[in-house]
């Protein structure tokens, strides 16, 4: 029945405090009722019963009120953001459509970097990660020899030249894994 | 119209005219809960029992549906209330549903007071 303090309605910068109104808006309903039987001259205690009797149900609509409000703001809440976020994506467009040139590098700029990156994959794909496509690609070698005294310290591997292997270079170990990736089909051949 | 006392079969009709009696209140300017159940009350010479806990809701959803616009302030007591006042969208309605209304009550009116019996 009491007024709420003055500060309380700060508390509405932040958070509508459903509760307390419903609580108010009864209370001085009640009240207003009850001073109006009295000054037609009802007893204080009597007028205030009467007045709560002809409000009827006060804390189903306390209930209904509060369920009623507090459903209102969520929803009002849900359609500022909405209203928000949809205003970000005009402003966007609208400063973008100002810009065309920068819209036109940007773009093309990400259609190259996406072709590109792309095209790239495509052929690490096709090249390395995937037998080639011949019959039995898994089964690929290549033929190759080391030669490791004849430039220094590091083993030089090279292939075979077309005499050679015309001649018939004998292929003496062969690699055990064959997994069909192309570093792994290397079969070693000595030369002479 | 109902000479007397409302009865609980009348009672649908009663919330379907509650909303346009809260808009016609609120016409005269801003009112609180309890302004609008008495000037009813006092309008009807009591003939319309509003039940106060059927007012409130009917308030809130229609400031919900921006028919009214609600704002707490303060009565002449220096009491703080909160007081209604019809929106551009209510004054509309009320125009509606006054309209409908009138056209409704003339059509029963004149099925339950016909003199010509069905040939």
């Amino acid at each position: 029945m009491s007024d709420s303090p003055k500060w309380h309605r700060y508390l509405r910068f932040w958070r509508v405090n459903v509760a307390a109104d419903v609580d108010a808006e009864i209370a001085f309903h009640v009240e207003a009722r009850a001073q109006e039987l009295i000054d037609a001259g009802a007893a204080p205690e009597h007028a205030r019963r009467q007045a709560l009797a002809e409000f009827g149900d006060v804390e189903g609509a306390r209930t209904v009120l509060r369920t009623m409000d507090e459903q209102h703001i969520a929803n009002a809440r849900r359609d500022a953001a909405f209203t928000d976020v949809w205003q970000d994506v005009r402003v966007a467009v609208r400063s973008l459509r100002r810009s065309p040139g920068f819209v036109a590098v940007v773009s093309i700029t990400l259609a190259l970097g996406i072709g590109l990156n792309s095209a790239v994959y495509s052929l690490v794909d096709a090249f390395l990660f995937r037998p080639m496509p011949v019959a039995n690609g898994k089964d690929l070698v290549v033929l190759a020899q080391t030669e490791a005294a004849l430039y220094g310290r590091r083993a030089i591997r090279r292939s075979f030249r077309h005499e050679e292997l015309a001649a018939g270079a004998s292929v003496r170990g062969r690699s055990q894994e064959n997994d069909g990736r192309l570093s792994n089909r290397l079969a070693s051949s000595s030369s002479q | 119209m109902p000479s007397a006392n409302t009865s609980a079969s009348d009672l649908d009709l009663l919330q379907g005219t509650l909303e346009v009696m809260i808009l016609k209140a609120l016409s005269w300017g801003a009112m609180h809960g309890f302004g609008v159940a008495r000037w009813i009350r006092q309008t009807t010479d009591d003939e319309l029992q509003i039940e106060d806990s059927a007012l409130y809701p009917a308030l809130h959803r229609m400031e919900h549906r921006g028919l009214i616009a609600a704002d707490w302030g303060l009565t002449e007591n220096k009491r703080r209330a909160k007081y209604y006042t019809l929106t551009t969208k209510g004054k509309q309605q009320l125009r509606a549903r006054v309209s409908s209304w009138d056209r409704y009550s003339r059509a029963v009116s004149r099925v339950i007071h016909a003199t010509a019996q069905p040939s």
